[in-house]
């Protein structure tokens, strides 16, 4: 049973639907009464426990002496058996119709929307009164049809949605390139995928049409006598209301509990259905919360508009002071793990490296390296539950683990600058660019008019090269290509003068001429502003020809570090040696076989013991299976953790 | 010539809809006039950046839109001017392998069943045939047996990848076309795909149209490489040649801008390559589509539009100075 379903509301949700059912199905054993058998003596009597109650009838009896417990008991059936073949059937006349719309589009579509568009602006309670009071005879047949023709836009409208997304989707493409025919590719391969969101829809759309079919009751719309509802008891509470509350307030209870009970199912299945969220677990979602905080468009300095406090401790040293032996950044032993269902997942393990003044470090890795999650920790924006749990980072002198967010906030602001992948979704799409590069650049910088302000901004706008900042400044987001919206990115994180840039795979989601023009700009302009750069990257070409300091990380470790010059020159680790075959391999051979690293990058929950590469090494050796090599320290910067490498062979020759 | 695929002068328009009615405003011309040939047995790389149409491109020879103008035709027959039953039998010789496995692998169907339903939608064989078909499938892209039980996301990158090259080998296809294939995948597992796709080539006598961005992976890969700017080729030729010596200037661009290892260090500031990006903008002028970005423009390509013309035995290209470029446009120097 799924962990995320044992939670006391849908469990609670459960146990009232659950008991909603049994009162349908066993309804003529549970209620102690024929709810039908009049009694007139014994009209309006109270509930049980009052004064003038009677043990047999413990809710109570209604204007014609009938039990109400047990009238309860069946009005479940009718409610639960209504609401739920109503549901029925809007659903599947929905779900077909949705997702017919939404995969073939065109005609269909606008046929499916236009007769959505039609049913709602269709007063809903005309329409009931000409299928239910017109025609005479109220049957549930007919409330079910009343209920369906009014509910099936909700499930159409939603599915339509998913299909709309799902249909561009590569197995969509690759089924009909099978030969797949529409039939198939929709019911047996958008089908099972929109289900689940089906599913949550109708078990929510169950709750409102029972409220739905006892309003219809209250109106008179119920269903004919002897036929009896939740609705038409509370329409028969209504009228005698004042000599007889608990005719009125018991199947009030009733429908609200069952429709919250309902409800909180509901929400339940929501969570668990979704299949990303099932399959993957916590861990997943929250790396997808670090991909929507990208979202956030955090490469503008956070704002924080309150002036630093002068000389009131904290910060002792002025902005351009540089911490001890000349490192604008240094990190030490870092650690970051993420609590998780299944334990603890340590996404990043004992990093450490540090950065000069205007120095240019990059960090290589595949997906899982922690290289990312090493970056968010640098700038602190590290999403909860993962934390830094051991190491230190000093920026400028300073410790920035532990430091308050407020101060943290500052240094963010004016001094550590970060740039992301995607550009697209880090601006905000509803403002102008000259508005957004604005904003940034007058951040630090009180009173600057709105004029001013923006020809600062057509001017950061000119220093990354773009050659027509005026017009650009007048384009929204969207309106401008993926490589100016990362020239934008970068005129925002530029404007402060920050002393140090994180730039995390910035240039991977443009082309690769659109690349080395942002790169060549980036280069240019940090030289000149005299910016630190921290250049993250899968692609170690990027990384060689940028920086001057490489860290090559595998696993959530650091496997080497050295003068990129070197280390590309010369790799230790045989991690590196492998990337680097793979980089030369595709540079210069034509056809012929590739080099391979078999297997894949662990997965962070399952790290193997001893040095995580191992499984994948072509030296590896008895003692890497089982014992972690420590970083180890060879000649000029370099360092390596590997078990090739001892403290006696260093100077010598790499052995491989 | 023993052509497999020809592509001849293809053309695809997408509609423009703009304002609240979504009136169609005018076209874009996503394909324009592309011409090619692929050999029987012989890998076509087809080179471009984001939005130059190499991918609308594949989905026309595909078939699974239909174009503008102009014609594919596979082994002599065009799939458009097919009938649905034909349509359906001539897609059983041509198969895709696309950029993101995850996305292109049905999330709630187990391994086994996703390389199993070829054979369900053209109804090859029994139900136990198929599945031992399927297991073999699997063993020869270099997964398990086991894996048929498997979802998708309990399978790596790489694993995907195998399991979407096995579903496209079930239908024993003449033609791959491979749009991205490895682009998704991590740096070190690349080499593993790229490795398969071209030991599967040797063993089946497969044809590949292999589309990708990454200019050493189709370098790897190609016989031939046709390089495609704003929809258009503007550069055709066995791949070593183009490599070594491009005749239009945006290849030559185009190699200038990769990275290289060998480049380690500062990166040479003096060489700058033509700044700007593609520009639809001067598609519906006159003249050379590259004019705006190229460093060789001159008055000719202004009013001009350079045909796809032979330059060389074998060589084609765009380019009014084509012969030229090799001269005035020597390259940057890798040390």
């Amino acid at each position: 049973m799924p962990r995320r379903l044992v939670r006391p509301s849908v469990l609670a949700g459960a146990a009232i639907l659950l008991l909603l059912v049994v009162c349908a199905l066993g309804a003529q054993w549970i209620a102690p009464h024929d709810p039908h058998a009049i009694r007139t003596p014994l009209r309006f009597l109270p509930p049980a426990w009052q004064e003038g109650g009677q043990a047999p009838y413990p809710l109570g009896t209604d204007q014609l002496g009938r039990d109400l417990l047990s009238r309860l008991v069946y009005g479940a059936r009718t409610s639960l058996v209504i609401a739920a073949a109503a549901v029925a059937l809007s659903a599947t006349a929905g779900v077909l119709l949705g997702l017919a719309a939404g995969y073939f589009r065109g005609p269909m579509d606008a046929l499916v929307m236009r007769l959505a568009d039609v049913q709602l602006a269709f007063p809903f309670i005309l329409l009931a009164l000409a299928i239910l009071a017109v025609s005479g005879e109220k049957t549930a047949l007919r409330i079910i049809v009343v209920l369906a023709v009014a509910d099936w836009v909700v499930h159409a409208r939603v599915i339509r949605g998913r299909v709309l997304v799902e249909r561009e989707r590569e197995y969509v493409r690759a089924a009909r390139a099978l030969g797949a025919s529409h039939a198939r590719v929709m019911l047996l391969y958008v089908l099972p995928v929109i289900l689940p969101t089906a599913i949550v829809i109708a078990t929510l759309e169950l709750a409102v049409l029972m409220l739905v079919e006892s309003i219809l009751a209250f109106l008179g719309l119920g269903i004919d006598p002897p036929g009896v509802s939740w609705g038409t008891i509370l329409a028969d509470g209504r009228v005698n209301v004042a000599i007889a509350w608990w005719m009125l307030a018991f199947p009030g209870a009733a429908i609200f509990l069952a429709v919250l009970g309902v409800n909180l199912l509901a929400d339940g299945l929501a969570d668990v259905l979704d299949p990303r969220l099932k399959l993957t677990g916590r861990y997943t979602r929250w790396r997808r919360s670090w991909l929507r905080r990208r979202s956030v468009p955090t490469a503008t300095p956070v704002r924080d508009l309150t002036p630093p406090p002068e000389g009131s401790g904290g910060e002792p040293q002025g902005r351009a002071a540089v911490g001890q032996e000349g490192t604008l950044l240094a990190v030490r032993g870092l650690r970051v793990e993420f609590p998780t269902d299944d334990g603890v997942v340590t996404a990043v393990r004992d990093v450490s490296f540090a950065l000069a003044p205007r120095g240019r470090l990059g960090i290589v890795g595949e997906s899982g390296s922690g290289k990312t999650v090493t970056a968010l920790s640098v700038i602190g924006l590290l999403d909860a539950p993962g934390r830094v749990t051991a190491g230190s980072i000093r920026f400028k002198g300073r410790e920035l683990v532990g430091l308050p967010e407020r101060q943290l906030n500052r240094v963010r602001g004016g001094e550590v600058a970060m740039i992301f992948q995607d550009p697209g979704t880090s601006l905000n799409p509803t403002l102008k660019i000259g508005y957004q590069v604005a904003e940034a650049v007058t951040l630090h910088r009180q009173g600057v008019g709105r004029e001013a302000a923006r020809e600062q901004a057509v001017e950061a706008l000119r220093l990354v090269s773009i050659r027509d900042p005026r017009r650009v400044a007048d384009a929204y987001p969207f309106q401008i290509s993926g490589g100016m919206q990362q020239r934008t990115m970068i005129a925002m994180a530029l404007s402060c003068s920050p002393d140090l840039l994180i730039a995390d795979e910035p240039t991977t989601a443009l082309d690769v001429t659109t690349q080395d023009q942002i790169l060549r700009e980036l280069d240019a302009l940090v030289d000149r502003l005299g910016t630190g750069v921290i250049l993250i990257s899968h692609d170690l070409s990027v990384v060689a020809e940028f920086t001057d300091h490489t860290v090559v990380m595998y696993a959530g470790t650091v496997c080497e570090t050295g003068p990129t010059g070197a280390l590309v020159r010369d790799p230790k680790h045989p991690y590196t040696q492998a990337l680097l075959a793979a980089a030369e391999e595709l540079d210069v051979t034509e056809r012929g076989r590739l080099g391979i690293i078999p297997g894949d990058p662990p997965d962070p929950r399952e790290r193997p013991p001893g040095c995580p590469f191992a499984p994948r090494c072509p030296q590896a050796m008895e003692v890497c299976r089982v014992q972690e090599p420590a970083p180890l320290r060879l000649a000029d910067d370099v360092t390596v953790a590997c078990h090739l490498y001892r403290e006696e062979t260093v100077g010598r020759p790499a052995a491989r | 010539m023993d052509a497999l695929l020809r592509v001849d002068n293809l053309r695809k328009d997408y509609p423009v809809r703009s304002g609240a009615l979504r009136r169609a405003a005018g076209t874009i011309r996503a394909v324009d006039g592309v011409s090619l040939e692929v050999e029987q047995g012989a890998t076509f790389g087809l080179l471009g950046e984001s939005g130059c149409g190499k991918s609308t491109l594949a989905r026309l020879v595909l078939a699974l839109e239909p174009p503008t103008s102009g014609r594919v035709l596979f082994r002599g027959r065009d799939p458009h001017a097919l009938d649905r039953g034909a349509l359906k039998a001539w897609r059983r010789q041509v198969q895709l392998v696309s950029q993101d496995p995850a996305s292109a692998l049905p999330a709630r169907m187990r391994v086994g069943r996703i390389v199993e339903e070829p054979l369900r939608v053209h109804r090859i064989g029994a139900a136990p045939e198929r599945r031992a078909h399927a297991a073999e499938l699997l063993t020869q892209v270099g997964l398990q047996p086991r894996h048929v039980a498997s979802y998708q996301h309990q399978l790596s990158g790489g694993q995907r990848q195998r399991v979407v090259i096995a579903r496209a080998l079930a239908l024993e296809p003449a033609l791959v076309v491979c749009d991205e294939p490895v682009s998704a995948l991590d740096v070190s597992v690349q080499a593993q795909v790229l490795n398969l796709l071209r030991s599967l080539q040797e063993r089946l006598g497969l044809t590949y149209l292999f589309i990708s961005h990454d200019l050493g992976v189709v370098r790897h890969m190609a016989d031939v490489i046709g390089v495609m700017y704003l929809g258009a080729l503007v550069e055709r030729g066995p791949a070593a040649v183009v490599y070594a010596e491009p005749l239009h200037p945006y290849t030559r661009i185009l190699l200038d801008a990769v990275p290289s290892v060998r480049r380690a260090g500062r990166r040479d500031r003096a060489a700058q390559p033509a700044a700007g990006e593609p520009s639809r903008a001067a598609l519906g002028e006159r003249g050379c589509p590259f004019r705006p970005r190229c460093p060789l423009a001159g008055e000719r390509c202004e009013v001009e539009r350079p045909p796809l013309r032979r330059v060389a035995p074998d060589r084609w290209a765009a380019c009014h100075y084509a012969e030229e470029v090799p001269l005035r446009l020597p390259g940057r120097t890798v040390a």
